[in-house]
């Protein structure tokens, strides 16, 4: 009773006033105000005005009332009989808004549905800022203990040549090669939590990708082809796509990917390199051009549990002495530095596609000449 | 100038890098280091013989005074005083702080003796320039 005062309170003050419909729908399934009028429009319409016009064109009640005196002990009058009409338009209506919830209990598991997912993409980023900033502080400190070995470490191999110690020259260049070896992983953890500068400059895209990547063919494993297709088709022969890149940096992005699929491979196999360019409306018209790089491999894919954590630091499927779990995280924070995106696609036992995307800002040739000069001049 | 003709004003507060530094820059033939443990001690050997320091070492990360006090403290008095900045941070953030204060190089830890050889032959080709 309390519940239907309140009610009553809330609707009794409203500008529309109070129907009866609105504190029965209020009371069971709570429908947001605004939404009231329409209900109670289609409900009317829908129910109570078809069955009253059905029942005075068919004497439904007058009938109805026949029918009940056949039966002595019942005695029903004719207020009784509209009680039953009302709780029987209330039934339909019943239906109508158990219709409406489920409905509405669809919508809401998607998006549900959605916020778990992105739930779960918060935690990943989360947990990655707070490895990186663990990993960046550390690698400061191994930085600095590192000083001493690397400094007076070449003095020490130059004096045992001098001396002709090849035994101890052979053990001090192991040692050497050592701190280089631990000095890049710093630097690799450095690069992933995005403590080094990397300055990025606009260049004919084209140009870039096709130095970026004969360089990396040289440099991963002989066994292992490459092949890539489009990068004669993503611009007309008047204009120019001009990409804002590092070109050390985009050359690491593409070798880490491919050496990856190299491993993949086992170190033969084919590499499979697809340059395109994407065209896209944003909202407000403008056309916005992308510069899509698959690298796709037919190695042994991995699974999606693999899948999801590729990209986190020290997270690694290879043997302890092979892989820092870098490689990835570094491409990932690369990346991100190229305003870029990263997708990746994989069918275990089929094979892996990494997907790069960059933005780039389509020119015409005269202009993109003057954008390249200037940034020589720069330099 | 030339590295022979060096007098250097060495300031880093780990005892392990002070003496890996300090050997360097003996083996590169400067004439004289003078060594600092932290910021405070480097600018009292600074300000009582200004003119016998050709080139300041220094770290960045110190108790007390950080690298980036005593390069003001410096500067305040002598803008052309070649100063070397030693860190193990290379983010955009401190590099810009340190270009701001008018620092003559930046070199990232662990560096190694060549690394450390350009940078002072760079400082000595570019700043001695710009102190004329």
């Amino acid at each position: 009773m309390r519940i239907l005062k309140g009610i009553i309170k809330k609707h009794g003050v409203k500008k529309n006033g109070c129907t009866i419909i609105d504190i029965f729908l209020d009371l069971f399934y709570n429908v947001p105000p605004h939404k009231k009028i329409i209900f109670d429009v289609l409900l009317l319409s829908f129910t109570v005005v078809p069955f009253s016009y059905y029942a005075t064109k068919n004497d439904l009640f007058e009938r109805w009332y026949e029918y009940t005196r056949v039966y002595e002990d019942w005695d029903l009058d004719e207020l009784s009989c509209v009680f039953i009409s009302i709780l029987f338009v209330f039934f339909v209506l019943a239906q109508i808004r158990l219709f409406a919830i489920l409905r509405m209990h669809k919508k809401l598991k998607l998006v549900n549905q959605k916020l778990i997912e992105k739930e779960r993409n918060d935690c990943r980023q989360k947990r990655m800022v707070a490895l990186g900033t663990m990993a960046s502080g550390l690698a400061h400190e191994i930085n600095n203990a590192l000083q001493p070995a690397l400094g007076l470490g070449e003095f020490v191999r130059e004096g045992l040549k001098e001396n002709k110690d090849e035994k101890y020259l052979a053990y001090m260049n192991t040692i050497m090669n050592g701190v280089y070896h631990a000095r890049g992983i710093v630097d690799n953890v450095l690069n992933y939590s995005h403590e080094k500068t990397l300055v990025t400059e606009e260049q004919w895209a084209k140009a870039v990708l096709l130095h970026s990547l004969n360089f990396c063919v040289s440099l991963i494993p002989s066994g292992t082809q490459c092949v890539w297709r489009g990068l004669n088709s993503i611009e007309g022969s008047d204009e120019r796509l001009i990409l804002r890149c590092n070109e050390t940096g985009l050359s690491q992005i593409l070798l880490n990917l491919m050496k990856n699929a190299s491993d993949a491979m086992g170190g033969g196999g084919e590499i499979d390199i697809l340059v395109d360019r994407c065209q896209k409306e944003n909202d407000q018209g403008e056309v916005i051009s992308t510069l899509c790089i698959k690298i796709s491999d037919t190695g042994r894919g991995m699974d999606k549990e693999t899948m999801q954590r590729i990209f986190e630091p020290f997270f690694t499927t290879k043997d302890v002495s092979k892989g820092t779990g870098l490689g990835l995280a570094g491409v990932y924070a690369l990346v991100k530095q190229h305003n870029g995106k990263i997708k990746v696609e994989s069918v275990p036992g089929e094979g892996t596609t990494f997907t790069l995307l960059f933005p780039v800002t389509v020119k015409s040739r005269v202009e993109a000449q003057k954008i390249i000069n200037r940034h020589s001049e720069d330099n | 100038m030339s590295i022979s003709d060096l007098n250097v004003l060495l300031v880093e507060d780990d005892q392990n890098v002070a003496i890996t530094l300090h050997n360097m820059l003996m083996e590169m033939g400067v004439s004289n280091v003078y060594d600092a443990t932290n910021g405070v001690e480097a600018l009292d050997l600074f300000h009582e013989a200004p003119d016998s320091i050709s080139l300041v070492i220094c770290d960045w990360n110190m108790p007390e005074k950080t690298g980036i006090e005593v390069l003001e403290e410096i500067r305040r008095t002598n803008d052309n005083m070649p100063f070397l900045m030693v860190t193990a941070r290379a983010d955009e953030a401190s590099v810009l702080k340190a270009k701001e204060c008018n620092v003559s190089a930046y070199i990232c830890k662990p560096f190694s003796y060549d690394e450390l050889k350009k940078k002072v032959n760079h400082i000595i080709d570019h700043w001695s320039v710009c102190a004329d």
